[in-house]
């Protein structure tokens, strides 16, 4: 035997050796999981039955598998990693290597079932089959139409705000809302919009609220903020007061907490005759949602301070006013005003009725305390006081009440 | 590579073989919504329908206007209270411009009628929904959940929120709640059979690397051919490369020099007879020169060996082989002389180890190769020269006489190599 032939034996051991090692490395991590080779392989075996009362159990029941496979609705591509549901108990995830996005539930009886999928970036997904017909499964899994700004936590932990762009703005000198193809045309023009007001409005929170009595140093982490672009369907910021969303939008986002729809602008200022509302708010409990024009930052904070603070407006007009308690920015009278400021060591004599001096004629029988300018009384410019930030602190600390008992 | 490196491999291979084949599973999210679909017509609220969807429900906003929801358990006990904002309003901000000083006046839109949802969390223990009007306290609408409870878990019955289950502790459908979803006993055996093959791959290296080890330490071995006879030089090199060697050509003493020059053989075959410089004369050259002088050379030639070609040359080479040389002949002198190398090479390292002196160390390797090589020659000089042992004792002639000078010095040779070998002693034993 020559040298190459050394070498060829040599080379040859090792590498069938090397081989058998990788090999057997991926036969042990993948062991048991299931291909597609045998779909609807049926199985005979004695079911796992609990007596049933009034049953008989002694029936033969007929046990399948069922192979499932979910894809990428808009490529095909198999999809790994996709949390699978039957009939409502988890049955494990769809493997994520090997032969990607398969998934083998065994002794499964015979007639109809439910199959549930789930994934984040894809729209839930939920199935009847009737097995064994239905056996192998092909899922089809719809990406979201939902981007994250920031995930701070979970959705019961954290305020949950969700900006849908308007396919319509409103023309005050005509007196008629219009359509604008800003963002139904240029998805980056709406994302540079929300990311800009995020972060010059809804993040400057701890500038323009009291500094002595500072909101939490980490608000900002107790947002989750997404937006949803889906250019087959926008919002209408102009149907009704508070604007509409489509209903799919609905379905896909049922954790929003508050639903901002953001149109471009609003075309010349309210001179004359009064014009659609700038910015508006339907505080809803499940479905919560506001519109406001994506060039009017303070309007922005106010309209915040309604839907997502509960504050009140402290201008007085045609709008509407209560005392939010508990932690509250309005009185419903003077003397629930001082002895509030009182409590916080204010200067009670702050406490003033709601009115308009100029021109007069407005008069409301309710009391603020904030001092001017107040955002909740100026809307397009201002700060919040110590009231309105007391508040917003409340809010900030008791995100999630549903898990409190009463 | 070592083969405590090939080990360490083959142990992280095991190691890694042994963490438990995983797949990446989140956690389950059995988050669910109770939806309840209100129409608010003139006063009148209507439930038009309800449905348990599974996703989070948005946080409750904070104490505000409208109506009271309250979740009630199939005891009456109150489960959770919160407010609903009425359906009907909706409130917005216009910005104005009073000379051009920009001013906000409020706005409410009161809608009538109007569609509306109601979203909380499901939980189990709430069987029933009732909206309130917050001033007055009057019932508005109620919903009994029950039944879309069972028919949600009809349909998904192995949820761990199911009552039945609750109930039971025990799945209510031939389905079990799975955990898995590999069948134990398959996945054991794949693993088993995973484990088995790994196994056999880090044998077969195992294998793979002490071959490796053993054949560079076997490498086979460099030759040069010097002859001035292209035909012999084919024959001989044919030879040589049956039996493994490796070789190199020179048809001068000048080449062979030159070869030398660009790479060190393990053995050279030197012929005599050649022009202008002949084989002795190359040897001389090749002993003279430092870096050359210990490549063992094997002289290879149609000359008969003299008595003075051995007591002038014998020092320098390993053998002597005549032509013409079969291969059987070839073959077994070249492995002598390895052998006789390592042999000698071994009995150096050992002597050394055991704290022999180096210089007695040295020339019992140089006596050991001497004594080899001179009964070698002696051999040869006896059967070229027809002279049997006994024969020769008589004989009178020039030869005679010259081999038995030459037998004289090599029993000096074997003496003193006997001597210095019983002074190492065991030192030399291997």
């Amino acid at each position: 035997m020559n040298y190459r032939q050394h070498i060829l034996i040599i080379g040859i051991i090792l590498g069938i050796g090397i081989v058998a090692v990788l090999s057997g490395i991926l036969t042990y991590m993948n062991a048991g999981e299931p291909t597609m080779k045998t779909p609807a392989e049926r199985i005979q075996v004695a079911p796992p039955v609990q007596p049933t009362p009034g049953k008989n159990t002694t029936t033969d029941i007929s046990l399948y598998n069922l192979f499932l496979s979910t894809v990428d609705d808009s490529n095909g591509k198999p999809l790994g990693s996709v949390s699978v549901y039957f009939d409502g108990g988890y049955s494990g995830s769809t493997s994520d290597k090997g032969t990607i996005g398969i998934l083998n539930i065994s002794r499964v009886s015979e007639g109809r079932h439910t199959i549930r999928a789930t994934k984040s970036g894809y729209t839930e997904f939920s199935q009847t089959l009737i097995i064994p017909n239905d056996s192998p499964a092909k899922i089809r899994l719809q990406a979201q139409q939902l981007v994250p700004v920031q995930e701070s936590g979970s959705h019961t932990t954290k305020i949950d705000v969700v900006f849908v762009p308007s396919g319509t703005s409103y023309n005050c000198a005509e007196q008629k809302k219009i359509s604008t193809t800003r963002y139904v045309t240029d998805r980056s023009s709406f994302i540079a919009d929300v990311n800009r007001i995020v972060n010059k409005s809804l993040f400057t929170l701890d500038s323009i609220t009291d500094k002595n009595d500072p909101i939490p140093a980490d608000y900002r982490d107790r947002f989750n903020i997404y937006y949803y672009y889906d250019s087959s369907e926008f919002a209408d910021a102009f149907s009704g007061c508070a604007g509409t969303v489509p209903e799919k939008f609905w379905k896909t986002v049922p954790f929003a907490d508050i639903v901002i729809i953001l149109y471009p602008t609003y075309y010349t200022l309210d001179t004359g005759p009064p014009c659609e509302p700038n910015g508006c708010v339907n505080p809803g409990t499940g479905r919560s949602w506001m519109k406001i024009p994506a060039d009017q930052q303070s309007l922005f904070l106010h309209e915040c301070g309604h839907a997502i603070f509960g504050l009140i407006d402290t201008y007085c007009g045609g709008t509407l006013y209560w005392e939010n308690k508990p932690v509250p920015n309005v009185w419903s009278s003077q003397d629930s005003c001082m002895s509030y400021a009182i409590s916080n060591s204010w200067d009670s004599s702050a406490c003033r009725q709601i009115l308009q001096k100029n021109p007069a004629g407005c008069t409301k029988e309710f009391w603020r305390w904030d001092a001017d300018p107040d955002i909740m009384h100026e809307g397009y410019s201002g700060t919040f006081g110590k009231a309105s930030t007391m508040r917003i602190t409340y809010i900030f600390n008791n995100i999630n009440t549903w898990g409190k008992t009463t | 590579m070592k083969p405590s490196s090939v080990i360490m491999i083959i142990c992280i291979c095991l190691i890694l073989s042994g963490i438990p084949g995983t797949v990446a599973i989140d956690s389950p999210q059995y988050d669910k919504s109770v939806n309840i679909y209100l129409k608010i017509d003139n006063g009148q609220i209507t439930a038009k329908s309800t449905e348990i969807l599974y996703g989070t429900a948005p946080n409750p906003f904070p104490t505000q206007e409208g109506f009271k929801g309250e979740l009630v358990a199939a005891d009456g006990s109150i489960v959770k209270t919160f407010t609903v904002w009425d359906p009907r309003v909706q409130f917005g901000d216009v910005i104005v411009s009073d000379a051009n000083i920009p001013r906000i006046h409020g706005v409410v839109d009161r809608q009538n009628p109007v569609d509306s949802v109601v979203i909380f969390p499901f939980d189990p223990k709430v069987t029933e929904f009732r909206l309130y009007n917050s001033a007055e306290g009057t019932l508005l609408t109620s919903v009994d959940l029950k039944p879309h409870i069972d028919s949600f878990f009809a349909s998904y019955p192995n949820d761990p929120d199911n009552p039945a289950l609750y109930g039971s502790k025990a799945p209510l459908t031939v389905n079990p709640i799975q955990t898995m979803t590999m069948d134990p006993v398959v996945k054991l055996s794949g693993q088993v059979w995973g484990i088995l093959v790994i196994g056999t791959g880090a044998v077969l290296i195992l294998i793979g690397a002490f071959a490796s080890v053993w054949f560079l330490r076997m490498k086979p071995k460099s030759i040069l051919i010097v002859d001035d006879n292209q035909d012999i030089i084919a024959v001989i090199d044919g030879m040589l490369k049956l039996n493994g060697y490796v070789t190199r050509t020179a048809t001068s003493g000048e080449e062979c020099l030159k070869e030398l020059e660009s790479a060190v053989p393990d053995l050279i075959l030197l012929d005599i007879g050649m022009e202008p410089m002949d084989g002795w004369e190359t040897l001389k050259r090749i002993k003279k020169n430092p870096t050359f002088k210990g490549i063992p050379v094997m002289m290879l030639t149609a000359l008969r060996l003299t008595p003075k070609d051995v007591e002038n040359y014998g020092i320098f080479i390993e053998d002597y082989v005549m032509k013409p040389v079969t291969e059987e002949n070839l073959k077994n002198a070249i492995i002598h002389i390895f052998a006789r190398r390592e042999m000698i090479k071994e009995q150096i390292a050992v002597a050394t180890g055991a704290g022999a002196d180096r210089d007695k160390v040295c020339e019992c390797a140089r006596l050991t190769r001497i004594v080899d090589v001179n009964k070698r020659l002696h051999d040869l000089l006896i059967k070229t020269y027809d002279l049997e042992a006994g024969v020769m004792q008589g004989a009178e002639n020039e030869m005679v006489l010259a081999i038995k000078n030459l037998e004289g010095t090599f029993r000096n040779q074997e003496n003193r190599l006997e001597q210095i070998q019983r002074s190492l002693g065991s030192s030399l034993m291997i």
